[in-house]
């Protein structure tokens, strides 16, 4: 045989699809951090699949890229987080530049 | 090789969206399960030969470009090159690869190799491998990339630097965020811990160089699906050389050297005559290419700014935004014709080992982005 016998995905459907659906009021509210260089603060446990992507995915800063380059965010798009909020604490705060890479797309990467 | 037509499964969208293809149609179907290919054993262990002789040959091609210290053919900035050597002489992690096909009379001939950021992997591993469950479960197919993939992962685990493995890609793009995800997915069953971050959300910390993801911890290891020709001309790009944390790209930036079409007039010199390859040159070669060729970018993707003549008439071209690195010549080569339709085959390697393939059906002798990803089965 030249087949795999046996396919499994632990992760695709959930990671997909979460990128395409708009959560919940509720879900919006558990998973809060306060702004992209401080830690997440977490109310589940840490385990991959949906509680992981659930969260990770209801904070997606976005904004848009200065003549130099550089991202600028305006805002998240999880409606749970003002923009102005910098709340976290962090040894290296302020410290990390973001949007250095990425600026290239033309479509597809292959 | 035989070319059928079929009726698609009632609900096939549905069928595949379960398994988190999303972009199965574009303007028209992208997945197209109205037709499948057959193959002969025969058929299948001559691809499978060709594979492996040719990931061999390729390596061996990198030794010789970096050798010959022959970048400037690559149009590889040289500040950059350190990197390339330093994780081609410490073998560092790559995982897969995909040789392009036109595979007439039973002979694969190689027009090209993606060999950094390879596309249609969810397509060719996990989709089509569920179509044949529901239609002959009975039936052989061409694949085993998924578990291949696991067990790469799992090999390459103990040569990470320890701490996570983050995935990467740009935003709007579904292919490509599928391609990641699945690759992630792999790499979760291999026992990895992982995180995913688009490009943009890397961070770069000022203090004390090194990369950052979303929660400011260190990125020891980084899966990208994006080319090193886009990475290596960012704002970003030279702050990989200055990296006091050497994190692992994955793919190796070796592979930058295997990914551009200047590769091809390489591997010809290195390997005259072989049954896989197709003669190639350099543009200052050209005239040994005579009158039927293929014109391509040295970079270029998605089939864009090819131009192929045969007896000197132009036979199709395609347009795009490549080309200004220079082109090579590859001796012409169409794919095969099943009453106007042209199946192109990828196919895998992963670790060091052929894996399967993926055909790609256009109606026109260029593969582009607008070309349907078909299903295929063994008989024996």
């Amino acid at each position: 045989m030249k087949k795999s016998g046996y396919i499994k995905l632990v992760l695709m459907a959930t990671a997909l699809s979460a990128c395409s659906n708009s959560k919940s009021d509720r879900e919006r509210a558990v998973y809060m951090r306060s702004d992209t260089t401080a830690h997440y603060s977490r109310a589940h446990g840490m385990g991959m699949g949906l509680g992981y992507l659930g969260y990770y995915y209801a904070f997606r800063p976005y904004g848009s890229y200065g003549a130099g380059g550089g991202f600028a965010r305006t805002g998240y798009y999880s409606g749970a987080i003002n923009k102005g909020s910098n709340i976290g604490t962090n040894g290296v705060k302020g410290t990390a530049v973001r949007g250095g890479f990425g600026g290239t797309v033309r479509s597809s990467a292959s | 090789m035989k070319r059928h037509n079929i009726t698609p499964r009632i609900g096939w969208q549905q069928k595949v969206e379960e398994l988190g293809f999303n972009f199965h149609t574009l303007e028209s179907p992208y997945w197209d399960e109205s037709v499948y290919y057959e193959f002969s054993m025969t058929e299948v262990e001559t691809l499978e030969k060709a594979t492996n002789d040719l990931w061999e040959l390729s390596l061996n091609a990198v030794q010789y470009v970096i050798d010959n210290n022959l970048y400037h053919q690559f149009h590889i900035p040289e500040w950059f090159i350190p990197h390339i050597e330093d994780s081609w002489n410490n073998d560092a992690p790559a995982i897969y690869g995909r040789f392009d096909f036109a595979f007439n009379n039973g002979k694969p001939k190689l027009l090209e190799f993606n060999a950094d950021t390879p596309t249609s992997l969810f397509e060719s591993s996990v989709v089509q491998w569920h179509w044949l469950q529901d239609f002959d479960e009975r039936c052989d197919q061409f694949n085993s990339i998924h578990e291949k993939l696991i067990a790469c992962w799992s090999y390459l685990k103990e040569y990470l630097h320890p701490g996570y493995l983050h995935f990467t890609t740009a935003r709007d793009s579904a292919e490509d965020l599928t391609t990641t995800e699945y690759m992630r997915d792999c790499a979760i069953q291999a026992g990895l811990e992982t995180k995913f971050l688009y490009l943009d959300e890397i961070g770069w910390d000022t203090t004390f160089p090194q990369f950052l993801d979303l929660e400011d911890s260190i990125i020891r290891n980084i899966f990208k699906l994006y080319p090193y020709e886009w990475l290596v001309h960012e704002e970003f790009g030279q702050n990989i050389l200055k990296d006091r944390s050497k994190t692992l790209w994955i793919e190796p930036s070796w592979k930058m050297i295997l990914s551009s079409k200047a590769i091809l007039p390489i591997l010809w010199k290195l390997n005259y005559g072989h049954d896989n390859l197709l003669e190639s040159y350099f543009e200052s070669d050209k005239e040994l290419a005579g009158s039927s060729f293929a014109k391509k970018p040295i970079l270029s993707r998605e089939g864009a700014n090819i131009q192929l003549m045969n007896n000197g008439k132009m036979l199709a071209e395609t347009s795009g935004e490549y080309g200004e690195e220079g082109y090579i010549y590859q001796a012409l080569c169409t794919l095969p014709d099943f009453d106007g339709q042209y199946p192109l085959i990828g196919s895998w390697i992963v670790g060091q080992e052929s894996a399967g393939i993926g055909i790609r059906e256009s109606n026109s002798l260029i593969t582009d982005n607008a070309s349907r990803f078909v299903p295929h089965l063994i008989r024996q």
